[in-house]
């Protein structure tokens, strides 16, 4: 089960099950105990967040997947002005003088993504800060791999379109779909995986970091300098009331919006506001563990079964509930609650609105020949394995960096290959890079071909790499 | 147990020793958990509404709370000013809190008894019909006669603070009666907005919300916790009362009625996931958020420990005494006080309308409440309540306020509204002073019943 908070889209389970479920614990028998079955029935696990995050982008990546067929489908049934006019509704919030008025599109592509970007700054936090990429020796295959695999498609596409007027896609083959490369890997190597997920996890997020220095430095409109100032200052008053030990969730909260207003504002993209919040967030829990166990066992045995009034004792339990999320960071709490909705709701919902591209014969013929498509194709499928092999091949002949153990150059190929799938991050730099019009459809046409294109070629390296008796194994990463 | 240093639980920013904390933080919020505090609190909204609405900043005021907020999705928006997104949309958390208030008094509390409760129940519908009646009497012509509701309500805070400012001691059987007078008074008042204050209703958008309540019962039918769900059929069925003729506030308090009162969890099972929790986890884990499922699990399982009222109350009670009604009180009161605009004839006759019914109308209602229930239902007074404390608590229900200002807003056109504003904020001071002057000089009498 999934470290998910109330009202994530996970803990939606009805109970008819505990009926069924009815726990047998032999100290008390027979006793109602109603706890929701995952505290019986699930052996204790120390969830590893690494563990959590890769279970559920594999499953990520499926729902990803049905949200985009279900948009280029949509995009290309009868009911095609539905789906323009869905996205192109207005939504507008303010007041009088002062009003943020977009469409759904954009609301979800500034918006809601990001929550999606808060996540990746969280967890480029935790890698940073205690994954792989704490350690030099340990982050440096990766981290030139990613390197390699970033500017080889980029100067692929420049060369594809130089003076030309898609030059300034050039960020659009860089990018990695974290939720799509590891449902490939998971799907296809199974538990054979080994050292290769690690390995393109981390390399994986430093292409997002990559993107997020291009979305800021790159694509931003005229940046009007107060409304950044005021950003820096808001995230400055964020970071001091938590050396003051601030813990309110609300005041954050609020900083939070108004950070993402002001960046908003400023014409840098609204999604660097949740990078930098998710780049805030404390990595240390608030309480120490074994001061929280002390008051879980003195409430525990204070507090009555069958209290009068009945909520005698709510202050006590709402303190140690309280008190027991104190004893996790707010960054594993924040990634707890936002990872499921990020993965099925928001990033499903960005393909959604995203994927969209007509597919119609004079589109597909224009597309063929033009040097922006080529160049999105060629420098995702070409350029990430050459990048990524290249990177590789020269830091471990130079013996900065070593192949992780049991990962082999072809596996190491394969990873290459499934980086190449740029989907969410690709389309949504396609989205920065050029207005609404042929050249963005070329571009996202691109980046779907080239995700197919890469996702199978990966799937196919990896597959044909699995020794025998693993097949089954890989069948686990379906579920 | 011994604590061993830098194990001991850390303390946030609110309640350290810093200068600011010490200083003005702890001594606030100690402040704050009295029972005077939320009534303070409100007094000052008011103070604060008089002056600024009466001062040369008046402009700002007006300009403040008739700003235009929007919210529009393609040709389908709700707008309205600031002063009624406060009056349609935060209140209606004010009158959720009301409906769990009324929902654990009812299973759990005083008027779980139905015998007990007769008392409060006939006391407080007698203060509501003298009231009413006496408002009428003064102003038997429409459009005046509408407003006869805002002449009705009890101010639960306000009436608390006149008491434990007055009787700091009172037996706790005083301040049940009162808590429960208040909650059937908010009752009738819920019945009246509902019934009377309805204009133009829009059968179908009702049949709606009446559908999302049956929506929201069969899936706490069925164990649906998140409370994501709840929050957007709340959030559904407001939309739906929202220009149905109906105040959307019932919205709130159907989802406070609503709101189960058991807990999903017996509190042993719990006890026994903490003491498991508790020795399974480490002090160091590593990687450092090794045991964030663990903690995480144990902190649902004691919120499931607690009936989702009782969480849901503790989350929203502050909110709603501290902001929500004095930000209301904030918008609301703030009445020009204008002699000239007093002296129409009618304008004149709501004050006064205002000022009998609450200031009379209310104690002897009450107090004839009261003695028709003793009468007729064969109860007995509860120990420490006397006849004068009983005139005393009449007069303090008497200080009309927020509740009132609500009706009033739904009931009164414009200049009759200021009138009617002007008349509940004198009646406020005068039965707030009357209350207060009752309940303290019989106080030698206390025990003597």
């Amino acid at each position: 089960m999934t470290p998910s908070i109330d009202g994530a889209p996970g803990s939606l389970v009805g109970s008819e099950d505990h009926v069924a479920h009815q726990p047998t614990d032999p100290t008390a028998p027979g006793e109602d105990v109603r706890l929701p079955r995952s505290a019986f029935e699930r052996p204790r696990r120390v969830l590893q967040p690494l563990q959590t995050f890769l279970a559920t982008e594999a499953a990520g990546g499926l729902v990803l997947l049905a949200a985009a067929v279900t948009a280029l489908v949509w995009a290309n049934s009868p009911w095609r002005g539905a789906y323009e006019t869905l996205w192109r509704t207005g939504l507008t919030l303010g007041a009088e003088g002062w009003t943020v008025s977009q469409d759904l599109r954009h609301w979800v592509n500034d918006g809601l993504m990001a929550l999606f970007f808060l996540v990746v700054g969280l967890e480029i936090k935790r890698e940073v800060l205690t994954g792989e990429l704490r350690t030099i020796r340990a982050a440096a295959l990766p981290v030139i791999a990613a390197v390699g695999g970033m500017v080889v498609p980029a100067v692929l596409y420049l060369a594809l379109n130089a003076g030309g007027n898609g030059r300034r896609g050039w960020g659009v083959p860089m990018a990695t779909d974290i939720a799509f490369a590891l449902g490939v890997l998971t799907l296809a190597a199974g538990r054979a995986r080994g050292g290769l997920k690690p390995f393109l996890l981390t390399l994986a997020i430093v292409d997002d970091i990559g993107a997020i220095v291009v979305i800021a430095v790159v694509y931003s409109r005229s940046v009007a300098w107060t409304p950044v100032l005021v950003a820096a200052a808001l995230a400055g008053v964020a970071v001091l009331l938590r050396r003051i030990h601030v813990r309110a969730g609300a005041v954050y909260l609020a900083l939070g919006v108004a950070l993402w207003v002001a960046v908003f504002e400023s014409g840098v993209h609204a999604s660097i506001a949740g990078v930098v919040l998710g780049l805030l967030t404390p990595a240390a829990p608030f309480q120490r563990p074994a001061a929280v166990s002390r008051e879980a066992h003195r409430v525990a045995d204070q507090t009555v079964d069958d209290p009068w009034p009945p909520d005698a004792d709510a202050p006590q339990w709402l303190s140690l509930a309280r008190l027991s999320r104190e004893a996790v960071s707010p960054l594993a709490r924040l990634e707890s609650a936002l990872h499921p909705w990020t993965t099925f709701v928001v990033v499903p919902l960005f393909a959604l609105a995203n994927a969209g591209v007509r597919l119609s014969g004079d589109a597909l013929r224009g597309a063929a020949t033009s040097p922006v498509t080529l160049g999105v194709v060629a420098g995702l499928v070409l350029g990430k394995v050459a990048g990524i092999l290249g990177a590789s091949a020269l830091a471990v002949r130079a013996r900065v960096a070593a192949l992780p153990e049991g990962v082999t150059w072809r596996r190491l190929a394969g990873a290459a290959a499934v980086a190449g799938i740029g989907f969410t991050l690709s389309i949504f730099v396609a989205e920065l890079a050029f207005p609404s019009g042929v050249l963005l459809d070329r571009a996202r046409l691109g980046v779907l071909v080239a995700s197919v294109i890469a996702g199978g070629l990966g799937f196919a390296i990896l597959r044909g790499d699995r020794p025998r008796g693993d097949r089954r194994a890989g069948d686990e990463g379906r579920r | 147990m011994r604590v061993e240093r830098g194990e001991e639980l850390r303390l946030p920013w609110s309640r350290s020793d810093r200068p600011i904390p010490r200083r003005v933080i702890r001594p606030l919020q100690s402040f704050l958990e009295t029972e005077v505090a939320s009534g303070a609190v409100l007094l000052a909204a008011l103070v604060i509404a008089l002056v600024w609405a009466n001062s040369p900043a008046r402009g700002a005021y007006e300009h403040l709370w008739s700003r235009h907020l929007l919210v529009r999705l393609g040709r389908w928006g709700v707008g309205d000013e600031v002063r009624g997104w406060i009056r349609d949309g935060l209140m209606t958390l004010f009158f959720l809190v009301a409906g769990l208030e009324i929902k654990r008094e009812l299973l759990t509390g005083e008027l779980r008894n139905r015998r007990a409760a007769m008392l409060p129940a006939g006391a407080a519908l007698g203060g509501m019909v003298v009231a009413a009646l006496l408002y009428l009497a003064v102003n038997p012509r429409s459009p005046a006669a509408h407003g006869w509701g805002a002449a009705m309500p009890t101010d639960i805070a306000l009436a608390l603070g006149v008491l434990s400012l007055a009787l700091p001691r009172a037996p706790s059987s005083l301040r049940v009666f009162v808590l429960s007078l208040a909650i059937a008074d908010d009752l009738g008042t819920i019945a009246a907005v509902a019934l009377f204050y309805s204009h133009r209703l829009a059968v179908g958008s009702i049949a709606l919300a009446i559908g999302i309540g049956a929506v929201v019962f069969v899936a706490r039918r069925v164990d649906i916790r998140s409370s994501v769900v709840y929050g957007s059929l709340g959030t559904a069925m407001w939309l739906a009362l929202h220009g149905s003729g109906v105040s959307p506030t019932l919205a709130g308090v159907a989802m406070g009625l609503l709101t189960p009162a058991v807990p999903f969890h017996r509190p042993r099972a719990v006890s026994r996931e903490a003491h498991r929790i508790a020795d399974e986890t480490v002090d160091d884990p590593s990687p450092p958020d090794a045991d964030a499922a663990q903690w995480l699990e144990l902190a649902r399982l004691c919120r499931g420990a607690v009936s989702p009222l009782a969480r849901l109350e503790a989350v929203l009670h502050p909110w709603t005494s501290y902001v929500i009604l004095p930000l209301f009180v904030l918008a609301d009161a703030g009445v020009r006080i204008v002699p000239h605009a007093l002296t129409t004839s009618s304008s004149e006759r709501v004050v006064a309308g205002m000022l009998l019914a609450r200031a009379v109308g209310k104690p002897l209602g009450i107090v004839l409440g009261s003695w028709v229930t003793v009468r007729l239902g064969r109860v007995g007074l509860p120990s420490g309540l006397t006849w004068t404390r009983i005139l005393g608590i009449g007069a303090a229900a008497g200080v009309p306020f927020s509740v009132s200002l609500f009706v009033a807003e739904l009931s009164l056109p414009g200049p009759l509204l200021d009138a009617a504003r002007v008349g509940i904020v004198v009646a406020a001071g005068l039965s707030g002073l009357l209350g207060f002057l009752l309940l303290r000089t019989r106080r030698g009498a206390a025990g003597s019943s």
